[in-house]
């Protein structure tokens, strides 16, 4: 088969048939658990078709334009770190939806779950394989937007749709939008969408790493990562985001959707790695998640809030490391950081499935109401006693190894940093893997150990059958393989991984036993501290939760709810002061801006307003119907009763008819006056049908408030325009020596208005026409009610 | 002659307008059904020439230059005439059992014929009777329902903003023909000079910039449309977000843009302040919203400050960007306007007497039903909110990285950010559709609201995943204001 | 001889009074006296620019929009009276129920 029909193919399978589930549904029923997994199978086989390709150390570019006006293509790119992911994403997922045939209960949803479930997996392998950033943006998002489904997936819980919420608006909204904002900034830069290309050329990365927007892009697409990846302060959507259906929390929220936001870091770390804003940025912000979500694990009572934290912290090992690569080594970091993303999606899914195990079986996740159950249930205690020693980095299984590696980087970047650095970065590692492991062993401990629990747990608990176990199963049977074999994923699986990130070759050799080193003195250390935290964790826990309910401002979630939570109200005190209702209200404003707009001009220009002077020597009868115009008008505004006013209003119109007339337009004057004639009838039709005064009872004070108002805006208005006026005089006082002239001119206008009308204006007179015909039929609708008058 | 023929999508508009009103004077009520199909067929018509003229590239100025047909003016009434058609093919429902069928359909032509006429003007004086036509049967069209206080106040407010607008519009105007001596909008480009250097001219720009404000709802000129958006019936807000609110932008785009391009920097910040704070102050004020139509306002208060962007950079893909967007913005809200008037019938199907149809409590697990509708709404709210794969996307998507490219980033930054709050507010409508607990039973959508709706998602999804078209158009029309 | 500066001052005192109109006044038929008033001030605008400069144009806008305001006040008038006859009162600040 063609390799890229191969890659297509393994994106939109899903997506095809997620549209077709519903429909499935009705003829499979609640088969269509086995169906949906079979869709994942085949993707996973048609990536393990061009896998060897890729083994060989090529890469897969194939491109289509998509949108070629804006420079965006539609094009896959395999190399190893995609294709790494890619396989998680089918391959869990395959395991996934066999394990939930049996954990979802044929009462549910069923369709709904697995098209969310397929949709999401096509996203993520889709945007693995985006050859360029808007469409690896595009499922970016849609991974968000059907992780932000799955967690709302029991929507009457109102826990899980706030779980929901919270994750679409820090990974979709902060995140994907600080990430489309960065990859903009990055396109500004380099003038291109494409990956391969920003890759491949090595005088652009230097003109990015140059740029003065090198430090605003690599912020942006950071945060955009960091919140995908539960990183930094946006750790706190992950716990909540356990309110989803158990396998969707081991699918999505350990194993693959919080691994895209490292598949990001990876991706872009050819661009930006080697700076010292890159080795702060991410170094910095994993060592200081690793820690800090590692200690907040320790107050979980839900299995599942344990391993939520733990993840957060597990994540930031890998966003450490892949910030490691600054200067003595770069590839021994890359190698550990892309090593423990495999190893951790392979044991995190495990432990999330065991507790999938337990709380169906035992009906309970709280830790502290499970206990002793190895007896009941021996596979299971012996599958998750893998997955927990792994994570907690113990020999032989792959957690160890690649916790070593962990180890072994820190030192090294440690010392090329030099002081205090060389002891600094290794203790915070150490530090955080003493907290991994006793939170791993209180796993183990917790459910599986000690004394039954009888007072809560049912009278009779059993290991799940098969179908539950067997993905389990697999993923331990993984953890176990790769740590006692560790070349098989070296080779198949890191190497080309690597190699995708660092862009050359490279060969890999790692072995279980690799000597007498200082990461082996530090397994040692962290083993003997964890023993000791291990004993003093309750005593930790209540400790948190003394500080906690002292100090309930010191955490972020209490601002998020603070900010988010009480958006609405907030945004309506805002809006309060905006939306007031009475329409006297709306106009204020407006006019207001205007004359600010106006002024602020006017003083920027720094033109001087000066006092102007006036020829005042005009024909008296023309200033008599001036004077007239004015009073009919300030009549008009203020005269309490509705008739007069009306008259105040025609007599200015047929006023201002007389001044047409001084203007030499004569049929204008007449129009005018006709005009006028018609709207004073509407009026006083109007009037003669609603009471006759205008009955304005506004407070003294208000009303005197207003008139201040009122004629300072008035007064501003007219200032600025009699100042405006002053530029109009200069450009036609020249004209005014024709005055003569033009009035003859003009006396043969009277015949040119009319040809203009007919002709030259025509359109617009048929224009005006319809307008009259539309008012007319306005006005007859509004007011006519055939027969339905009361 | 020829001339005529470019005109032929107006002139048909004119003829269906008229036989629908003569044929609902001998039509019985309950047959008046077939007015609203005869008014479907003249806009899918008028569309069909439109679009032919468009596709030769026709350009051509008529009427002594009063009009002129170019890819930017057809453009603009494809965008019109397309809100046209969902607006009368769910009007076919909406107006099935009133009297006055055939003067709700002829003032829905005359109103688009309106906005066409503007989207055509090359003169001061054919805008503003185009301006006006589209004004004036808007008012009556919105205060439709004449029994419904509610509709009544918004559209007296409506009204008066509009009425105080033109006259702001008019007086800026005529300063504008007393400072260029011509009213020829090409003339007044010529003379842009005499206009900015002068503070007449200043306070000219200013009104025509309140004028035109109010039309796109920018702030503060804004607050008679969530009033208005919420009190009218829900297929009239479709028609007043999507096509009259247009209307301003290609009036601007035609005038102001002419004086923005001769004024200076200081004018670029004024606009891009004026921006920030429409987009802000809409999407933090929709937050607080329960009425959806409201929310809907404000969101559309928001896009016009993401559109107006386009005023501040003035680049030839800025302006590309703001077309596409304003194009896809039109159907994202008459879409979302519809799908609203689609819930408001099913909750007066339960209860002839509810009030506030458009509360969100009303749109509670509308997924159990109307599932069409809620997932037309859910695309809808998702495409304004500008995620990816449909229209928003794109239009947003080619108009920040303008922004971008023209070294405005904070401007993008902000933009964004706003983005990331309005999907705050979206989002609440989709928690209620899908999230929530319903009691009523599954209800079949009204056939011709239902393809109104279906026909404005297929454009977003069109939109959003083949755009290469419609950016390639939108191209054309903002190359014709650069020139 | 009077200049034309005259007639726009004279011009912008009836707009401004308009403005103070509507900004005082919360009476839909005030609101549209004053509307007039508005309009009426850019009709003595377009006119006095017209005769000053020799150009007829300005005379035609007038034209038209002393039609287009009839047209106003007519569909401005019908919409206060079908308030009317629901409200019995045409205060425009006690009609406020569209806000929140």
């Amino acid at each position: 088969m063609n390799l890229p029909v191969a890659v297509v193919l393994a994106i939109f399978l899903p997506f095809f048939f997620a549209i077709l589930v519903p429909y499935l549904e009705r003829i499979v029923k609640h088969n269509i658990g086995w169906f949906s997994a079979l869709i994942g199978l085949i993707s996973f086989l048609l990536l393990v078709l061009i896998s060897p390709e890729i083994i060989r150390g090529e890469v897969i570019h194939y491109s289509v334009s998509w949108i070629p006006s804006v420079g965006v293509d539609f094009g896959i790119y395999v190399d190893g770190l995609s294709l790494l992911i890619a396989f998680l994403a089918s391959g869990i997922g395959f395991l996934i939806m066999a394990y939930s045939t049996e954990y979802m209960s044929h009462r549910e949803d069923l369709a709904r779950y697995y098209q969310y479930i397929l949709l999401f997996m096509g996203s993520m392998i889709g945007m693995v394989f985006a050859s360029n950033t808007i469409q690896l943006f595009i499922f970016w998002e849609l991974t968000s937007i059907t992780s932000f489904l799955l967690i709302g997936f029991w929507r009457n819980k109102p826990q899980s749709v706030y779980g929901a919420k919270k994750s679409l608006i820090l990974t979709a909204g902060f995140g994907g939008l600080a990430l489309l904002t960065g990859i903009l900034l990055l396109r500004a830069i380099t003038g291109t969408f494409d990956i391969p290309t920003i890759l491949a050329d090595e005088s652009l990365k230097v003109l990015i790493k140059e740029h003065d927007l090198f430090l605003g892009t690599l912020f942006l697409i950071f945060i955009g990562a960091a919140a995908k990846s539960a990183q930094g302060p946006f750790y706190i959507w992950l716990p909540n985001a356990m309110e989803a259906p158990t396998p969707v929390s081991a699918f999505l929220h350990s194993a693959t959707m919080v691994k895209a936001g490292l598949y990001l870091i990876g991706r872009v770390h050819p661009i930006f790695s080697g700076t010292e804003a890159w080795l702060i940025m991410v170094a910095g912000t994993g060592l200081v998640t690793m820690v800090v979500a590692g200690f907040l694990a320790l107050r979980q009572t839900d299995i599942k809030g344990l391993l939520a934290y733990s993840t957060i912290s597990q994540l930031a090992y890998i966003m450490a490391m892949y910030g490691y690569t600054t200067y003595q080594d770069p590839s021994l970091g890359v190698v550990a950081a892309t090593y423990h993303l495999l190893n951790h999606a392979t044991f995190k899914a495990t432990l999330f499935l065991i507790v999938g195990i337990v709380a169906h079986e035992a009906a309970t996740r709280d830790i502290k109401k499970l206990g002793g159950l190895r007896k009941e249930m021996p596979i299971t205690f012996v599958i998750a006693t893998i997955g927990a020693l792994s994570m907690a980095g113990v020999p032989p299984l792959n957690g160890f190894l690649s916790k070593e590696m962990f180890y072994e980087a820190s030192v090294d970047i440690g010392a090329s940093l030099g002081q205090p650095y060389n002891l600094l970065i290794p203790m915070i590692a150490v530090i955080a893997g003493v907290l991994t492991f006793a939170y791993s062993i209180k796993i183990i401990d917790g459910i599986f150990l000690g004394k039954r629990n009888d007072e809560h747990l049912p009278k009779k608990v059993h290991d799940p059958s098969i179908i539950m176990l067997g993905p389990a199963a697999i993923l331990a049977f993984i953890v176990v393989l790769f740590g006692i074999f560790p070349s098989i994923p070296m080779s198949f699986i890191i190497e080309p991984a690597v190699s995708g990130i660092i862009l050359e070759d490279i060969s890999i050799y790692a072995s279980l036993w690799h000597g007498f080193t200082v990461e082996l003195l530090m397994t040692v250390v962290t083993f003997g501290l964890g023993i000791i935290i291990y004993k003093k964790y309750d005593a930790i826990a209540n400790w948190q939760d003394e500080f906690n309910k002292k100090h309930p401002t010191f955490s972020l979630n209490y601002y998020y709810d603070e900010i988010f939570g009480n958006a609405t109200e907030n945004a309506k005190k805002i809006s309060l002061k905006f939306q007031v209702g009475p329409i006297r209200a709306y106009l204020f404003p407006i006019v207001l801006i205007a004359i600010l707009s106006v002024l602020f001009p006017i003083i920027i220009l720094s033109v001087e307003l000066t006092p102007i002077t006036f020829n005042f020597e005009t024909p008296p009868y023309e200033l008599i119907v001036f004077i007239l115009i004015i009073t009919t008008a300030v009549m008009a505004a203020i005269i309490p009763s509705y008739l007069p006013a009306v008259i105040a209003v025609s007599a200015l119109g047929f006023l201002i008819g007389i001044v047409f007339i001084f203007l030499l337009a004569p049929d204008l004057a007449i129009t005018q006056i006709l005009a006028e004639t018609l709207t004073t009838i509407i009026f006083v039709l109007v009037i003669s049908k609603v009471p006759q005064t205008f009955k304005e009872k506004i407070p003294r004070n208000i009303l005197y408030r207003d008139i201040l108002i009122s004629l300072t805006v008035a007064s501003t208005v007219f200032l600025i325009m009699l100042y405006a006026t002053q530029g109009i005089i200069e450009p036609f006082e020249s004209v005014s020596h024709y005055f003569l002239e033009k009035s003859i001119l003009l006396t043969g206008g009277h015949n040119i208005v009319n040809v203009i009308l007919v002709d030259f204006r025509s359109l617009d007179t048929l224009g005006e026409i319809v307008v009259i015909f539309l008012a007319a039929l306005g006005v007859y609708n509004l007011l006519h009610s055939r027969g339905e008058r009361k | 002659m020829e001339d005529i023929l470019l005109l032929a999508p107006e002139i048909i508009l004119a003829v269906t307008a008229l036989v629908v009103l003569v044929a609902g004077l001998y039509l019985k009520t309950e047959h008046k059904v077939a007015l609203g199909f005869i008014s479907v067929a003249g806009i899918i018509m008028a569309i069909a020439l439109t679009m032919s003229i468009m596709l030769a590239k026709t350009s051509a100025s008529m009427f002594y230059d009063t009009m002129v047909i170019d890819p930017l003016s057809q453009v603009f009434k494809l965008v019109f005439l397309s809100v046209a058609l969902l607006v009368s093919i769910a009007s076919v429902k909406y107006v099935s059992e009133d009297r006055n069928t055939e003067e709700f359909f002829a003032l829905l032509l005359l109103a688009i014929i309106g906005m066409m006429v503007v989207s055509s003007s090359n003169d001061l004086i054919t805008l503003f009777l185009g301006f006006e036509l589209a004004g004036l049967a808007t008012y009556a069209l919105v205060g439709f329902e004449k029994k419904n206080i509610k509709v009544l106040e918004a559209s007296m407010k409506y009204f008066i903003i509009g009425a105080v607008s033109s006259a702001f519009l008019l007086f800026g105007m005529s300063y504008v023909y007393g400072m260029t001596g011509t009213t020829n909008i090409p003339g007044i480009a010529a003379n842009a000079h005499l206009l900015v250097d002068n503070p007449i001219g200043i306070v000219a720009i200013v009104m025509l910039i309140a004028g035109f404000g109010y039309k796109m709802s920018l702030v503060p000129f804004h607050m008679w449309a969530p009033d208005t958006y919420q009190g009218a019936p829900s297929v009239i807000s479709a028609l007043l977000a999507g096509a009259s609110k247009k209307m301003g932008f290609i009036a601007a785009f035609k005038v102001i843009i002419v004086a923005l391009i001769a004024l200076n920097a200081e004018w670029q910040t004024i606009f891009a302040v004026l921006a920030v704070i429409t987009m802000t102050l809409g999407n933090v004020v929709a937050l607080s919203q329960d009425s959806v139509k409201r929310m809907l306002a404000y969101s559309s208060v928001a896009q016009a400050g993401y559109i107006s962007m386009a005023f501040v950079v003035l680049t030839p893909t800025a302006l590309a960007g703001g077309i596409l967007y304003i194009l896809s913005h039109a159907f994202m809200k008459a879409g979302a306007f519809i799908a609203v008037a689609i819930v408001g019938f099913m909750i007066l199907v339960g209860n002839k007497d509810a009030r506030d149809t458009d509360h969100i409590d009303n749109f509670r697990g509308l997924s159990k039903r109307m599932p069409i509708t809620a997932f037309a709404l859910m695309v809808f709210l998702l495409a304004l909110a500008g995620i990816p794969a449909t229209a928003g996307f794109v239009s947003k998507f080619v108009l920040f990285s303008s922004t971008i490219e023209a070294g405005l980033v904070w401007l993008a930054v902000i933009a964004i950010l706003n983005s990331a709050i309005s999907l705050f507010y979206y989002a609440r409508v989709i928690k209620y559709m899908y999230f929530m607990p319903t009691e009523g039973g599954r209800i079949t959508e009204p056939a011709p609201y239902a393809i109104a709706m279906i026909l404005a998602l297929v454009a977003v999804l069109v939109i959003g995943i083949w755009p290469e078209p419609f950016i390639y158009w939108a191209s054309e029309a903002a190359n014709v204001l650069l020139i | 001889m009077i200049g034309l500066e005259h007639y726009l001052i004279l011009s912008a005192i009836i707009f401004s009074i308009g403005l103070y109109g509507l900004m005082t006044l919360n009476n839909g038929i005030r609101l549209m006296m004053c509307i007039e008033l508005m309009l009426n001030a850019a009709i003595i605008n377009l006119v006095a620019f017209s005769a000053y400069s020799h150009d007829i144009t300005g005379q035609v806008f007038a034209l038209f929009v002393i039609a287009l305001a009839a047209a106003e006040a007519a569909i401005g008038l019908a919409i206060m009276l079908a308030i009317y006859r629901i409200r019995d009162d045409i205060e425009l600040n006690e009609i406020n129920i569209l806000r929140w």
